[in-house]
């Protein structure tokens, strides 16, 4: 490979993985034909290597041993914290909870006497439904005059003749006096 | 982690004391600010320890705990965009003293290697350089400097895969070479 060639974007990325040692046993063999063969991939490698061994001089922090102090301090505090947190939640949840019970059972107690009072004191409009079938036929019940007379009608078949109504001639039993 | 997951919290205490440094070095040159970073790590801590009853050893611990600096981190720096009250680059930010960017960001055709003798000016260097990287290319190359993690390991604690890690530190490490021409170049 002449000084010229222009390595590929794929090899340029295998030039620093191979500086790396992350490139498998092929690929390494193949970028070090490359670099065999090419003056500026040797040229590439170098001036990466040495911008790499430019790092080294990075500041590395230490924080000190109270470093280790102040973050367990601060982890027992966020801890205690967390506790008094879940201390009061759990306070308020009870305090919910008896709340939501008592309310419950006066709900219950209010809807029950409703229910009670409802189905216990007499009404006029309830009385009324339920005479409802007797009013509908009031009238008939009147001419009747008297169960007295109903039973004598049915004793003597007066129900089963048909031709009741179309014959007024019939005879029927005295009626009830007005 | 396990100890910790039993409620032995001597172990977190050991577990904190063996972490704090990477973590907050982390945090430092992703955000800039030490006292921020000193809080996300702390921060990063107590959310472990809460969540340390759902821990399984399945993954290992330190992929787990960047999984969770890295999702600390990317909300910072969107808290911080939404504010625009704190500048991303750590000079800017006065929490490290240093020389204006103009004196540390090199003339490339004058400052040669030389130069850089003095390791904060190289340190501000270096640092201007990170900051030309975007966030995900900053934490795939902090993650694979400072803690040396696998393609694999990076894309578990980003939601990555290795390939798409690859691509990230491949152009995030192209963009350093380009910031640092100056001082990278073959003398030869």
């Amino acid at each position: 490979m002449g000084k010229a060639t222009r390595l590929t974007v794929e090899q340029r990325a295998n030039l620093v993985a191979y500086l790396d040692g992350e490139l498998d046993e092929a690929e390494t063999r193949s970028i070090e034909e490359t670099l065999a063969g090419s003056p500026a991939a040797r040229r590439d490698v170098e001036m990466l290597s040495r911008a790499w061994d430019m790092l080294d001089h990075l500041p590395r922090v230490d924080p000190g041993e109270d470093f280790t102090h102040r973050t367990i301090s601060r982890l027992r505090a966020v801890e205690v914290n967390k506790a008094q947190s879940s201390a009061r939640w759990q306070v308020w949840a009870r305090r919910t909870l008896f709340a939501a019970l008592w309310l419950g059972g006066l709900s219950a107690a209010v809807v029950g006497g409703v229910y009670a009072a409802v189905w216990t004191i007499p009404s006029e409009g309830r009385n009324m439904i339920r005479d409802y079938p007797v009013v509908e036929k009031l009238h008939e019940y009147e001419a009747a005059g008297s169960l007295e007379f109903l039973q004598e009608l049915e004793r003597h078949h007066k129900f089963e003749d048909s031709s009741l109504t179309d014959t007024p001639e019939v005879e029927l039993p005295e009626g009830p006096s007005q | 982690m396990l100890r910790v997951k039993e409620g032995d919290e001597d172990a977190f205490s050991e577990l904190v004391a063996n972490y704090q440094s990477r973590l907050v070095s982390i945090f430092y040159n992703m955000l800039g600010n030490r006292e921020t970073a000193e809080d996300l790590a702390q921060e990063c801590f107590l959310r472990i320890y809460q969540a340390r009853n759902g821990y399984e050893p399945t993954a290992k611990f330190a992929t787990w705990l960047y999984r969770i600096a890295n999702n600390l981190a990317s909300n910072t720096r969107r808290s911080f965009g939404r504010r625009k009250e704190v500048s991303l680059n750590a000079r800017d930010s006065g929490m490290m003293e240093s020389t204006p960017r103009e004196q540390t960001v090199p003339d490339k055709s004058a400052l040669m290697p030389t130069r850089l003798a003095d390791s904060r000016e190289t340190c501000d260097v270096v640092r201007d350089a990170l900051t030309t990287l975007s966030e995900r290319q900053r934490m795939a190359v902090l993650l694979h400097k400072f803690e040396e993690m696998s393609y694999a390991d990076i894309g578990e604690a980003m939601d990555l895969s290795p390939a798409a890690v690859k691509s990230l530190l491949s152009r995030a490490r192209d963009n350093l070479r380009e910031s640092l021409v100056a001082y990278v170049r073959p003398t030869g």
